[in-house]
């Protein structure tokens, strides 16, 4: 009796298990379908008939060529990827660093750092805006670069970064593996970037996924930075569809699609890296 | 000498690698905090060159003031209700995409999705799905709740949050419980499974309390991205109807901006962020110390 | 004949010299001068930047004119952009954008070519000192789609014979008879509700600023009240019936704003309160040969202001500062060479009213808009049939009046509470 229900219920719960997993997909991707079904249509069609395929003007690949000539999207492209990357890649070396330097060693301005550095992870961007822009425009005159926006990134990002790391260096870099490299010869340096930062290789890729996510949709900051349509991003060229009197979603739509295709690309890129249990391994060989 | 020489080294060594990262904190946030801390001090209406000090003005303001108070509340609520539904889905997602399951990467990668688009763009298409997609489809199927906008009266409009809410972050924290989970080791999991513990067991009794950092992290994260919710609630609900979803971030960004007070709309701002940084700080504080006894 | 025929040249060359005459700008030189344009208008984004190179080749000067979304507010923008000491030289903004800093950060415009010629009429002048360029006229009305109407009735109609509300509760009467279930269309909006429905009540009290500002003070004052005022009373009794034949009526707060417009355009309902920006939306769904019009909020008991119902409120919405405080003379110079040419030179006027479709508040600009919408509002401004108050209401104005708005929309509040509120509103900001 007993034998056969579980039986029957592992036959079973894959099944439920695949329901679930598929009901929840779709409710997750709805509106994602929503985009790029409309991202196909006449204006018109968008709000008149929002759930067909192509709707009375039919197919069109119109939005695409408009938003690509009106956002003028190799160039914004380029834009944000740099301003992306090089973040992402300043934010990944940096905080990783810093992180290690505040578990490692005991001292008392690591703790004080790292306890205002959770404190500031609270402060509303609205706090800091006008102050912000009033420093760094109105007395040093910084506005229209990208790397004041680089800067600002960094800024704003180290104490989440930091934070994981922090975790994750204290839970499961094992400290034997310095030790041995030191006794080996190595520097600091050596023993952090040969040793250490390779094992931290799961925090490094979902905080890349997470960064480099949020700092290609943001689009308060760089708004506020970057005035000059020179070196406008994506989301501050793609804003402008949004007018009080009218909207042109079909335009936004578009543009929103194209500019998601690279975030899903370094997404699926990533994806492995964040699964692998690199640590576990580490410390069993 | 062998001292100093120590110490050197060690200021050598702080720089080298907290330098650049505290250096950047320091100046992008920690500075123009302390500015933005003055300013509440002083009546500035945001765009004027004067600044007049006016001591402690803006606080007794600020406390006689309901609307932001009721604004505070009505976070307070959002933020409980969110943060417990948003870290059960994830961790629950977490769990069905960690566990025996055809295509994980293809579904990890769905429930990812909501991430991918920034803010701002995403209410308002989940506006548009809340007022004309799910009408005409409650029109049509005839189904009663769903006919009427969720955005047009108070209780639905906000459950709407709530539900964006969590379809939005449950994709991240997702993230992070599957870096979590994954991090148990494997061999652990064998060794009590051998024991002779159901997978349930294994769960309840092995996993959950070695991720505990996980939690912490998640929490930690929901809890302030949820007290500073602005960009979803402006784009969906734009604080309506007639101003029932008006959420604190919001309320302290029109009264800087829109009425124009900014002194008091700083001193709001402020008075969130001490309100936020008290409860998500000492949850972490709590948290860690627990980690550390386990 | 020949003579006739060099007449005609005559008067032609002559027609055309006047043209010349009219125009009298005379492009400046500006070479390498580099001026920047806040544009709050985004819907007419791209011709602006097309004038700013036109007139960048003229004068050897170069404009970069940018907009914002409508998740930023003017305001906003503004106050960052002084914060970081960035202001762009010319700075679009609604009315009270512009009179809340004017006096600390903008230049004085009173000799300028243009002022007397409708700029002290329509823009921003404090204690005597002209500070912004008036950008367009907008009115606001019932719009009515004639070719949908005509169709249901199966009559012609003349928007003429509506002169009243007993004429227009009489007519969408006659629509629903004919098959027209829901014949009205209103927005849910807080800022189309309180900031254009019920500043009526304010600007029509006798249709002017001094009246109004009186009328507003008296507000603050607790000395109004509101449920006796004759014009609140007979604009919400025509709210009220726009409310009742409304196309949303099941759930008013559900309106979407580019819904109604099509729902106009398209003839599915046949009277639209808004104003003529809303061209921009509308334009994209109409079909030729529709004929769309406006006209004012049909109102009963007119004895206090017999005006309201032949003329329409409208006043210039948005108005241009050039910023004195973060630019040099020679780009201020260059910002107010673009103004005048704008006004002055035939390119400039072919920007605003044809490409543009703006309705000019200069009087030396005779050109016709060249759409329906704004032709309509622009016959109005001809005859003079424009009430016109700008006044400068409180920046939260539209948002906790239209809160209370809504919920009277919604049927959450009734009538006496809603004037209550609004009254306590006033009283609020005395304090």
């Amino acid at each position: 009796m007993d034998e056969g229900r579980s039986v029957e219920s592992s036959k079973i719960r894959p099944i439920i298990r695949t329901a679930v997993a598929v009901l929840l997909f779709l409710f997750y991707m709805f509106p994602f379908f929503m985009i790029v079904l409309n991202s196909f249509k006449d204006k018109r069609d968008i709000t008149k008939l929002p759930l067909s395929f192509g709707g009375k003007k039919g197919f069109t690949i119109d939005n695409y060529l408009t938003a690509f000539q009106r956002l003028d999207f190799l160039n914004v492209f380029k834009n944000s990827f740099l301003v992306t990357g090089i973040s992402v890649l300043l934010i990944i070396l940096f905080s990783s660093m810093c992180a290690y330097i505040f578990v490692r060693k005991d001292w008392k301005i690591n703790k004080l750092l790292f306890l205002l550095m959770m404190f500031s992870m609270v402060i509303p961007f609205q706090v800091v805006m006008i102050p912000l822009i009033s420093i760094y425009g109105g007395m040093f005159r910084l506005l229209n670069h990208r790397y004041t926006l680089i800067f600002m990134h960094l800024g704003f990002s180290v104490s989440m970064a930091v934070f994981m790391y922090h975790g994750f260096i204290k839970g499961s870099v094992p400290l034997a593996l310095e030790e041995a490299a030191h006794i080996d010869g190595a520097g600091p340096f050596r023993t952090y970037f040969s040793i250490v930062f390779p094992l931290l290789k799961p925090t490094t890729a979902t905080l890349v996924i997470l960064y480099a996510l949020s700092l290609w949709n943001d689009y308060l900051l760089p708004s506020l930075i970057l005035t000059d349509k020179k070196v406008y991003t994506l989301p501050v060229a793609m804003a402008l569809f949004q007018g009080t009197y009218s909207n042109q979603m079909d335009l936004l739509l578009a543009g929103l699609v194209m500019s998601i295709i690279p975030i899903i690309i370094l997404y699926i890129a990533l994806q492995k890296y964040i699964i692998a249990g690199v640590v576990a391994g580490a410390v069993k060989s | 000498m062998n001292k100093k020489n120590e110490s050197l080294k060690n200021t050598g060594l702080f720089l080298a690698f907290a330098g650049p990262a505290v250096f950047a904190f320091m100046a992008v946030v920690i500075i123009p905090f302390l500015y933005g801390f003055y300013l509440t001090f002083t009546s500035w209406d945001g765009l004027s060159k004067s600044k007049p000090f006016v001591g402690l003005a803006n606080y007794a303001e600020v406390f006689k003031d309901t609307g932001f108070w009721q604004a505070l509340g009505l976070t307070l609520i959002y933020v409980v209700v969110s943060v417990v539904l948003v870290n059960v889905v994830a961790f629950l997602l977490a769990l069905l995409v960690t566990g025996k399951l055809r295509g994980k990467k293809f579904f990890r990668a769905g429930f990812f999705v909501p991430n991918l688009i920034g803010g701002i763009v995403l209410g308002y298409i989940w506006q548009f799905i809340f007022k004309t997609i799910l009408v005409y489809i409650g029109k049509n199927a005839g189904i009663g709740f769903l006919s009427k906008s969720w955005l047009s009266s108070p209780v639905p409009a906000f459950i709407a949050l709530i539900i964006v809410t969590v379809w939005q972050l449950s994709g991240y924290m997702m993230l992070i419980y599957i870096a979590g989970l994954t991090s148990v080791s494997a061999d652990l999991r064998e060794a009590a499974k051998i024991d002779g513990c159901t997978e349930n067991q294994v769960t309840r009794n092995i996993v959950i309390p070695l991720m505990r950092s996980s939690f912490t992290i998640c929490l930690f994260m929901t809890i302030t991205r949820c007290f500073m919710v602005y960009d979803l609630n402006l784009a969906l609900t734009e604080g309506g109807p007639f101003g029932s979803t008006v959420m604190a971030a919001m309320y302290v960004y029109n009264k800087a901006f829109v009425t124009k007070s900014y002194g008091p709309g700083q001193t709001e701002a402020v008075i969130l962020f001490l309100f936020t940084a008290i409860i998500a700080v000492s949850q972490a504080v709590i948290n860690k110390r627990k980690e550390v006894e386990a | 004949m020949k003579k006739a025929v060099s007449t005609a040249m005559a008067l032609s060359m002559m027609v055309g010299l006047m043209g010349v005459n009219a125009s009298a700008y005379e492009a400046g030189s500006y070479d390498g001068v580099s001026i920047t344009m806040l544009n709050t208008k985004s819907e007419i984004q791209d011709y602006l930047v097309d004038a700013a190179a036109t007139w960048g080749e003229l004068t050897g000067a170069s404009l970069d004119v940018y907009t914002i979304s409508d998740s930023g507010s003017p305001s906003q923008e503004i106050a960052a952009r002084y914060a970081a000491n960035n202001a762009p030289t010319l700075i679009m903004g609604d009315v009270q954008d512009v009179a809340d800093i004017c006096e600390e950060y903008g230049a004085d415009l009173s000799n300028e070519s243009w002022a007397a010629n409708g700029g002290e009429t329509y823009g921003v002048s404090v204690d005597g000192k002209l500070y912004s360029f008036p950008f367009c006229i907008e009115g606001r009305g019932l719009i009515y789609n004639k070719t949908a109407i005509e169709e249901t009735l199966g009559e012609e109609w003349d928007p003429s014979s509506v002169t009243n509300m007993d004429d227009l509760a009489a007519l969408l009467e006659k629509l629903v008879e004919n098959g027209m279930e829901y014949p009205a269309a209103l927005n849910m909006e807080d800022w189309a509700l309180a900031g254009h429905y019920l500043t009526q009540v304010y600007e029509e009290q006798d249709g002017t600023m001094e009246t109004t500002s009186k009328f507003i003070d008296d507000l603050k004052a607790g000395n109004v009240d509101l449920m006796s005022n004759q014009r609140f009373t007979a604009l919400m009794d025509t709210f009220d019936l726009l409310a009742q034949y409304n196309i949303n009526k099941d759930d008013p707060l559900a309106a979407d704003y580019a819904t109604n417009c099509a729902d106009l355009a398209e003839g599915e309902v046949a009277i639209y309160f808004n104003g003529n920006w809303a061209w921009a939306e509308i334009s994209s769904y109409i079909e030729d040969g529709t004929e769309i019009g406006i006209m004012p909020v049909m109102q009963n008991e007119t004895s206090e202001n017999e005006a309201v119902n032949s003329s329409i409120c409208g006043s210039a919405t948005k108005q241009v500062m050039i910023d004195k405080e973060c630019t040099d003379e020679q780009q201020q110079a260059a910002a107010k060479d673009f103004l005048n040419w704008l006004v002055e030179s035939e390119e400039g006027q072919s920007v605003l009213i044809e490409q543009c479709s703006l309705i000019p508040a200069f009087t030396n600009i005779d050109k016709d808009v060249t759409n329906m919408l704004a032709q309509s509002v622009q016959n109005y401004v001809k005859e003079g049939k424009v009430i016109n108050v700008p006044y400068s209401y409180p920046g939260d104005h539209w948002q906790t009046v239209g809160a209370y708005m809504q919920k009277y929309f919604a049927g959450e509040t009734d009538r006496a509470t809603f004037a209550t509120e609004i009254q306590d509103y006033w009283t609020g900001l005395a304090k």
